[in-house]
Order: C-alpha cells, then sequence, then structure tokens
C-alpha cells in the first residue's frame, strides 16, 4: 500500500497537471542565459533533423519499394531519374547522421548540465528511449536500400546477438539464435527481413519517437528549463516569443547548410563502388564492410576484446543511462563534466581512430 | 468597329483628356490636387485599407510598366520558367492585397455613416471601376496565364504603336474579351483621373511606401500627446512593414523553388525510349533472379541431393560457390587427390560470405579478417571462433549412379553433390 501511494506521489510532482494551461506552460517559462546557454538548442536541433527525416522520408515512400527485386532499382530510380530525388535521398541520408550526432551531444550536455534531477526524471528517461529509438531507424533504414554494405552490414549486426549464447546456461543457449530468427523473419537476412525492417522504419519507429517525445517535451514544458550552472547569472529570457526565435535562427541557418550539403554531396560518395553494387546472395561479401559510423563506438571495441567485456560493458552503461537520474542525483557538476568528458573522448576517439587502431593492435 | 473606337481612339481621347483636364486644374484650382482626407473621421480602417492597397497596386503597376517598356529585356529573363513563375505569382498575390484594400476602402465608403457625408458619386464611381479592373486583371492573370510574358510580342508592341501614332488594331483584333476588357477599363480610368481623387497620384513622390505617414489630428492643444504616441506607432509599424515585405518576398522565393522541385517530383520523370527500355529490362533480369531463388529454395525442398557442380570445373586454388540445404552460400575446392572439397562459406564469426580466392592455400573472410585453411577449412587467425564447417558430398557418374570407390582414370565425367541433411 505504501509503495502504490509512493508511485503516485512520485506521479503528481512529475505531471503537474494544475499546470496544464498556457499561461503556467508557455507564457510564464524562461530560459537561463548562461556561457552554457547553446546547450538549450541541441534538443531543438535534434527535433529539426527528425522534422527533415520524417518529410524527406514520406516524400520517399512514393517510389520506394520494400522488395528484394525492386528496392536497389526503386532507390537507384529516385537518386538517378526523378527530378529532385537525390535532393531529398541525400537530405534523408545527411540528416539521419545530422540527427544521431545531435542526440549525443544533446545527452552530454544535458547530462554534465545536471538537468536530469528531481522532476526532471522523467525527461530523462524518455530521452533514454528516444536515444534507443533513433539507433533502430538508423539500423532499419540501413538495410532499405538493399546494397551490398546494407544487407551485409545488417547481417554481422544481427549475428552479433549470437554471440551471447555462450554465455548462457544450458536451456537459454538457443535464445538469440531464436530472436535472430524472429528478427529475419528466416534463416538469413532476407525478403522476410527487408519488410519487417520497413515497417518499423515508416510505421513503428515514427509512431514511437512521435509519442515519446510528446512526453519528453510535456515534461520539459511542465517543469520549465533546469538552471544548467551552478552559478546562475539570473538573466534569462522568455520562452516565447525570444528563445523560440532565437531557435528559429538556428534551424534556419542548419537547414540551409544541410540543404547545401545534400545538393552538392551525394551520401554515397563515402562509399567504394563495390559496396554500393546491388547485393548478391551468392557472391562472396566486399572487402570493407561496416556498419554506420554511429555504431563504431560498439563495433571496434567487439574486434578487439572479449565478448564478456563487451556484455558487462553494454549492461553497465545500459544501466547507469537508464537510472542516472537516482545515480548522479548528489554528484557535483565538475565531476559530472569530467566523467562527460571521458565519454566523449571515448566516444569521438573510437568513432574517427576506430579502424587505425584496430588495425594496429591486430598487427595486420 | 468597335475595336476602331476602342482601341483606335479611346486611348487618344482618354490621354488627352487626362492631360488637358489635369494641366487645367493644377494650374486653376491647385489645391485640388489631393484626396481629401478623410482620416479624422475614421482612421482605423483606412489604414488596414490603405496600406494593402497602395502596396499592392504599386507593384501590379511597376511589373505592367516594366513589361510594356523593356519587352525584349523581360523576354529573355522570363524564358526561365521559375522567373516567370516567381514574377507572375508576385503580380497575382500583390493584385489580390490590393483588391482587399479596395474591399476595404469600399465597406468603408458604404457603411461608415460619417465617411458617407463627404462621398462623392465620382469617389463611388472610381472605387467600383478600380474593383472591376483589378478583379478583370486576376481573371487575366489566371485565365490567360503567363500575360508577362505574352504580353511582351502582344501588347507591347500595339502601345508602341499607339506612341507612334499609327494605331495597329490587328495586334489587338483576336484578343480575348477579358483582356480587351481590362485594356479599355484601364483607358477609362486614366481620363477619369484628373476628374477624381486618383489626381493625387501625380503628386506622389516615389518615398511615399516608406515615408512617415501623414497624420491628420484636429488641432487642440490636448492632442499633443496623441500626436506623439501617434508617430511612434506608426514608426514600429513601418519597420514591421519592412520586415514583412522582405520575409513576403522571401517567402514568394522560396515556394517557387520548393514548388519547382516538388512538383516534378511526383509528376515522375521524362523519360526516353530507351531509359523506359532498360529500366525494363533491369527489373525484368532482377525479378527472373528472384525466381530461380524461390525456384532453388524449393528445390531444395523436394529433393533429397543436389547438384554441386561437374568434378572437371573444381579448382585448387578458386572454389566455387554453391547454395546448400539452408539457402547459405557453400565453397567447393579440389584438393590434391582430384576429390572434392566442401565447405559451407558462412564464416562462423558473424556470417560473412567467406572470399573464394585461395592464396598460399588460406582463404579470407573479409568482414574481419579471419583466415582459414583450403585443405581442412581450419581456423588460422582472426576473430572467428571455429574453421569452416565440412559438408560430405557424393559423387555420381555420368548415368547418375552413385560411386562409391572413384577411379583416378573417371575422375573428369563425376558430377558433386550433397545430400539433403547436411546442415552448414
Ligand atoms: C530524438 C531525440 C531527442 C529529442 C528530439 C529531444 C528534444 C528535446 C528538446 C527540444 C528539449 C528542450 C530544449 C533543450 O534543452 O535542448 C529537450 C530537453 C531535454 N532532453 Fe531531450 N531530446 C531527445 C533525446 C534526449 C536524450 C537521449 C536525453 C538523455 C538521455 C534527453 C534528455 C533531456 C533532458 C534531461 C532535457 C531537459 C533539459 C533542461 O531542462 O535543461 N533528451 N529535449
Ligand atoms: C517518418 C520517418 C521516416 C520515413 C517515412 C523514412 C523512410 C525511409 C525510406 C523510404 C528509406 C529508403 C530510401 C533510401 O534508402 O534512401 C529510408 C532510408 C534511410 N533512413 Fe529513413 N525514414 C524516416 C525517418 C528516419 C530517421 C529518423 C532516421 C535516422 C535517425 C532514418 C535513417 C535512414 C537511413 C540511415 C536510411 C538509409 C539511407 C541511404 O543509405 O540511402 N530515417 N528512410
Ligand atoms: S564475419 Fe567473418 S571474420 Fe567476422
Amino acid at each position: 500500500m505504501r509503495l502504490w501511494t509512493g508511485v503516485a506521489a512520485f506521479l503528481r510532482e512529475r505531471f503537474p497537471l494544475e499546470k496544464m494551461n498556457l499561461h503556467d506552460m508557455v507564457e510564464k517559462k524562461t530560459v537561463p542565459i548562461h556561457k552554457l546557454r547553446w546547450a538549450y538548442f541541441l534538443g531543438g536541433l535534434t527535433l529539426l533533423f527528425f522534422s527533415i527525416l520524417a518529410v524527406t522520408g514520406l516524400i520517399m515512400l512514393f517510389y520506394y519499394e520494400p522488395t528484394v527485386s525492386g528496392a536497389y532499382d526503386s532507390v537507384r530510380y529516385i537518386s538517378h531519374q526523378v527530378p529532385g530525388g537525390s535532393v531529398i535521398r541525400n537530405l534523408h541520408a545527411w540528416s539521419s547522421s545530422c540527427m544521431i550526432a545531435c542526440v549525443f551531444l544533446h545527452l552530454f550536455t544535458v547530462f554534465f548540465m545536471k538537468a536530469f534531477v528531481k522532476p526532471r526524471e522523467i525527461t530523462w528517461l524518455s530521452g533514454v528511449i528516444l536515444l534507443f529509438i533513433t539507433f533502430g531507424f538508423g539500423f532499419t533504414g540501413y538495410l532499405l536500400p538493399w546494397h551490398q554494405v546494407a544487407v551485409n552490414a545488417t547481417k554481422v549486426g544481427l549475428q552479433s546477438i549470437g554471440a551471447i549464447q555462450d554465455y548462457l546456461p544450458g536451456n537459454f543457449k538457443d535464445l538469440p539464435g531464436q530472436l535472430i530468427h524472429v528478427i529475419q523473419g528466416g534463416d538469413s537476412v532476407g525478403q522476410a527481413t527487408l519488410s519487417r525492417f520497413f515497417v518499423l522504419h515508416v510505421v513503428v519507429l515514427p509512431v514511437s519517437i512521435l509519442t515519446l517525445l510528446g512526453l519528453h517535451l510535456l515534461q520539459i514544458q511542465f517543469h520549465g528549463m533546469s538552471q544548467g550552472v551552478d552559478r546562475p547569472t539570473g538573466k534569462s529570457e522568455a520562452f516565447f516569443p525570444d528563445f523560440i526565435v532565437n531557435d528559429l535562427r538556428v534551424w534556419a541557418v542548419f537547414f540551409v547548410v544541410m540543404f547545401i550539403i545534400a545538393l552538392c554531396i551525394p551520401f554515397e560518395s563515402l562509399f567504394g563502388y563495390p559496396l554500393l553494387a546491388p547485393f548478391d546472395a551468392l557472391g562472396s561479401t566486399p572487402d570493407g564492410i561496416k556498419p554506420e559510423w554511429y555504431f563504431f563506438f560498439a563495433y571496434y571495441p567487439m574486434e578487439l576484446v572479449p565478448f564478456w567485456v563487451i556484455l558487462v560493458a553494454t549492461t553497465v552503461v545500459g544501466a547507469v543511462l537508464f537510472f542516472t537520474p537516482w545515480i548522479f542525483a548528489n554528484t557535483s557538476r565538475r565531476t559530472l563534466r569530467f566523467l562527460a568528458f571521458f565519454a566523449f573522448l571515448y566516444l569521438v576517439v573510437v568513432t574517427v581512430f576506430g579502424e587505425p587502431i584496430t588495425l594496429l593492435i591486430k598487427g595486420h | 468597329m468597335f475595336d476602331l473606337f476602342f482601341f483606335g481612339v479611346l486611348p487618344y481621347l482618354a490621354l488627352a483628356l487626362c492631360l488637358v483636364v489635369g494641366i487645367l486644374r493644377f494650374t486653376v484650382k491647385r489645391f485640388s490636387y489631393s484626396s481629401l482626407s478623410s482620416q479624422f473621421l475614421e482612421h482605423r480602417t483606412l489604414f488596414w485599407a490603405s496600406l494593402p492597397w497602395h502596396l499592392g497596386i504599386f507593384a501590379v503597376l511597376l511589373g505592367h510598366f516594366a513589361v510594356f517598356l523593356f519587352p525584349g529585356f523581360f523576354r529573355a529573363l522570363l524564358a526561365d520558367h521559375r522567373i516567370l513563375l516567381a514574377f507572375e505569382a508576385t503580380g497575382l498575390i500583390a493584385a489580390f492585397i490590393s483588391l482587399i484594400g479596395l474591399a476595404l476602402f469600399t465597406v468603408r465608403r458604404v457603411f461608415s455613416g460619417r465617411i458617407q457625408s463627404v462621398t462623392t458619386t465620382m469617389d463611388l464611381a472610381v472605387l467600383v471601376l478600380l474593383l472591376l479592373q483589378v478583379g478583370l486583371g486576376i481573371l487575366t492573370a489566371t485565365l490567360q496565364r503567363w500575360g508577362s510574358l505574352w504580353a511582351t510580342g502582344v501588347l507591347a508592341p500595339y502601345f508602341d504603336s499607339l506612341f507612334r501614332l499609327q494605331p495597329d488594331l490587328a495586334l489587338v483584333k483576336d484578343l480575348p474579351f477579358i483582356i480587351k476588357a481590362h485594356a479599355v477599363l484601364a483607358f477609362v480610368i486614366v481620363g477619369l483621373i484628373p476628374f477624381s481623387r486618383l489626381i493625387h497620384m501625380v503628386s506622389l513622390p516615389f518615398t511615399y511606401i516608406p515615408r512617415r505617414l501623414q497624420i491628420v489630428i484636429w488641432n487642440f492643444r490636448r492632442r499633443k500627446d496623441l500626436v506623439e504616441r501617434a508617430a511612434l506607432e506608426d514608426e514600429s509599424r513601418r519597420q514591421f512593414l519592412r520586415g514583412a515585405t522582405g520575409v513576403g518576398i522571401g517567402a514568394v522565393l522560396i515556394g517557387v523553388g520548393t514548388l519547382d522541385k516538388v512538383v516534378p517530383f511526383f509528376k515522375g520523370p521524362d523519360l526516353t525510349k530507351e531509359e523506359r527500355e532498360e529500366l525494363l529490362s533491369l527489373k525484368v533480369k532482377k525479378l527472373k533472379a528472384t525466381a530461380e531463388q524461390k525456384a532453388l529454395e524449393l528445390e531444395r525442398m523436394q529433393s533429397e541431393t543436389l547438384f554441386v557442380a561437374n568434378l572437371k570445373d573444381l579448382k585448387r586454388d578458386s572454389g566455387t560457390y554453391f547454395i546448400d540445404y539452408q539457402m547459405s552460400p557453400g565453397l567447393a575446392f579440389l584438393d590434391a587427390a582430384g576429390l572434392p572439397l566442401l565447405y559451407s562459406a558462412k564464416c562462423p564469426h558473424l556470417g560473412c560470405t567467406v572470399n573464394n580466392k585461395a592464396e598460399g592455400g588460406l582463404v579470407v573472410c573479409p568482414c574481419h579478417v579471419s583466415h582459414f585453411r583450403v585443405a581442412d577449412g581450419g581456423r588460422v587467425d582472426g576473430p572467428t571462433p571455429t574453421g569452416l564447417r565440412t559438408i560430405p558430398h557424393l559423387l555420381k557418374d555420368a548415368k547418375g549412379a552413385l560411386v562409391t570407390a572413384p577411379e583416378a582414370a573417371r575422375l573428369g565425367e563425376y558430377q558433386v553433390f550433397i545430400a539433403k541433411g547436411e546442415r552448414s
């Protein structure tokens, strides 16, 4: 009984419904001004990139064909024949990378600004789930063009789940294999996988992300912006219209830059041709199969250290992410900055230098 | 006959009236050169009517004069369909804005009691004519589209002929009715200028638009603060207007640019016959390949043994790919004795397909660089936990009979099979 009244009290504090009106949620809200104020734009920027993705993705759906025989050609058709198609597709591909980068930065900044403490636990938790959904978008979208990297990287990604079986007790040994089978919808990556990933990418994940985004933003409007620094300057600007106008300015700049990039640099120029050839089930896998850069932080370590280390590390990081609001409730911002710095350093080093480091250590 | 009057006589009549009466009025009754202000009777509607009307009609007239004065330049400029679209869209939007202003003017003149008392019949007539004219203009723009372009070839030469005093009626003879009506009404309005409040347009300096609005207020001492406040309000309003104009122009450009991309996107490409043939043949090829794949799958469900290759086609340094019972790739090599060596080509690490070229007796999985021996499939190095799984083979002779003891001399005629149940 005590437990349930506790839960109710917790929720009452996180969802102050009496504040559910324009005055409390919009008119009264202010955004602090201090030297970290740029961090307040990162969440909005993520939202911008998501909007670009949703619009361009929807537009591509008019031509994209989620079949093994048609996917590759339909994507080619979009980017080479349909007027304006290449811009749309490039916008989608570039924005997906930008969205992931923004989520990372957003996560780090809200972490070291200590924006997750009471009463913002739910903001943080919904954020963590948003992070996983975003990764889900990246993983499922990557398969859709059905070229060599797409299919093979997906195979490798899925197979790595299978490596867990060595650490499971007897009865559960089959579990990872069955899980892979369910995800693939068959013995190997094929039409069933494409259909599943397609539905996940364009229906299930968009609906989930919109729902959680609603919760995330509702929480943010309920609780207002966190102070973010130890010694607030006392200065602030009104959320509406000042912060919104600034937000729009940032959006405008990034949109223009994004558009120019999409116009000038095909996303595909980052790969060599054999990787972009249509997937060939009978041939050998071409050299250089890699997941998207935003999975490097898990991919390179997997080649270097024993799998159980990865397993333990993932579990710990996952748990820490979920319980951050409670674990770090009493940690100072200085310490948080320190931790965030090292985590960020790890991400940057592994993402940028993962390949040479791996080659160096393996001695090839 | 009608054409002769409307397009050969009326223009001169209108111009003559406009000039003669205008000059007379200027010399005789100088201070009547204004639209008698009704601002102190009513000013709120006046502002919201006057502003859009003047902004809109100024832009529209500017467009008309520009095209009629420099037809050659505009013909070249508007040949680009994006510029044409932007130009026409701007014109149309301006026309609608001026129409809104006019409508408000009309409402004000008709329904406000105080204004009624200073409204002359001529005021009302001018309003009606202008409403008609703007309406006809909008109809012309929408029904006879791309007027800015065709006008350079039809109306511009006609005006030219007017000014050379040899009106060329052939040019206007076949114009659609609305355009004729629009032109005739224009002449009428020009003729009416000196008789109505429209005369104020000749006193219009070009700084009219950004200029501070003239504020007419009862001349009392206690109204002084009111003047100041009005001036301030007016200032911020003008800032807002300038910003809004900029944003408006930008929005038109972006809108046209976006539509220019988006509409063709949904329309799809205009492909040549060759391109369509190429696409279709590619499609057929892909569908056939998919059908073959499905046939293989079916075959694997139904048959007890699967053909891999003719023994004589296998090599020692280059494997032949085949598809095993799990629809996974397999690799077939030849061993030292000339007998087949079959492996699953699915890398035990994370399932990439192993390369079929053997170098120094080793094959490599390209994904994370694991090496395997060709001789027995064993692991040499790399992240793979085990070697490649071997798949037992069957040999059949030319008649399809199972070969249990292969004879070295007849190896060339044997065929290699795998049997169901040999998982990879
Ligand atoms: C799809 C991904 C996400 C979107 C679109 C998003 C959007 C936003 C927006 C618009 C804000 C308010 C403005 C700002 O502080 O930037 C915000 C705040 C916040 N976000 Fe996110 N977010 C996402 C992911 C995450 C993640 C992964 C986390 C952390 C695990 C997170 C935690 C927070 C927190 C704690 C705040 C409150 C900041 C404060 O009050 O100062 N969000 N988010
Ligand atoms: C409502 C939202 C979305 C829809 C309807 C959608 C739709 C699509 C479609 C039809 C494709 C296939 C065309 C192609 O490969 O270029 C695709 C590809 C892709 N999508 Fe999305 N998408 C959405 C959101 C997202 C988001 C949020 C992300 C990432 C965070 C994302 C990442 C990707 C990636 C990485 C590809 C592969 C791009 C390539 O290599 O060409 N998508 N998406
Ligand atoms: S999949 Fe073959 S080495 Fe990793």
